[in-house]
């Protein structure tokens, strides 16, 4: 039997998740801004746009390397905590779509309103550090 | 119609890759070897997961091809309970109730997002 699940080292492999597919949601949205929803990628690629397409490969690299990551979390935590967690990308594509020039976010009071609660969601679900360990086939502590 | 066929495929997809992702790990924490990237690259159940996360990546751009992306996102925040119920039912894992009502605000949040 292996040792235990470290909940503290599931949660820092889940938040390593989370920004790379953030990371990879924003390149992957400025490739397809520049694309016209990728419907001229062909010409991109045989003009050799290699921002555009640095932008287009860099984020499928980063959502698999945040897959491979997420496979390492879930040996950590239990599936029904980890797998909300990973809405915290939401909040925090916004915060950098915001911030960065050129991807013309306005502020929308309904769409703040529902990053709060996506924050509450998460607040609730994380595993408190007195919490007893979620019971689970497997995840048997001794 | 067929939009709301292929979310309902898109949600079916990425739930079963959870699940299968989340029983590859179980399987890898039950067997001696430390070596990650070996392990799963013997793992049937990864590379299935692997697959359903690509099919459920091509329905999610049909299905936003042809309905309005806010209705699409808030079917697919389902998920998020969706997750939950199957990991309690197939893995025995135990949510507070706590975490219940925090997945059920994060379907609400998500809705909200895609809403405007």
């Amino acid at each position: 039997m292996r040792t235990a699940p470290n909940y503290q080292l599931g949660l820092a492999l889940v938040c390593c998740s989370v920004l790379l597919v953030s990371a990879a949601q924003l390149l992957l949205k400025n490739a397809v801004m520049h694309t016209d929803g990728l419907r001229n990628l062909g010409v991109i690629v045989a003009q050799m746009q290699l921002k555009i397409l640095g932008s287009f490969i860099g984020g499928l690299l980063c959502y698999g390397i945040s897959m491979l990551i997420w496979q390492r979390a879930l040996g950590e935590l239990p599936l029904s905590i980890a797998y909300p967690l990973l809405s915290l990308s939401y909040p925090l594509v916004y915060l950098v779509a915001l911030l960065l020039p050129g991807f013309i976010e306005t502020i929308n009071p309904q769409r703040i309103g529902g990053l709060i609660f996506v924050l509450i969601g998460v607040a609730l679900l994380a595993p408190r550090k007195n919490d007893s360990p979620v019971r689970s086939t497997d995840n048997n502590e001794n | 119609m067929t939009a709301s066929v292929y979310v309902a495929i898109t949600i079916a997809l990425t739930t079963i890759s959870q699940l299968l992702q989340k029983s590859a790990a179980l399987r890898y924490r039950q067997q001696a070897s430390k070596n990650a990237l070996a392990f799963y690259c013997r793992e049937p159940r990864f590379w299935l997961a692997l697959l359903g996360l690509g099919l459920g990546m091509l329905t999610w751009l049909a299905a936003l091809g042809s309905i309005e992306i806010s209705k699409a996102y808030a079917l697919l925040s389902i998920n998020y309970l969706l997750v939950p119920i199957a990991a309690a039912w197939l893995f025995s894992e135990r949510l507070p109730p706590r975490g219940w009502l925090g997945a059920i605000a994060l379907c609400i949040g998500v809705l909200l997002i895609g809403k405007s």
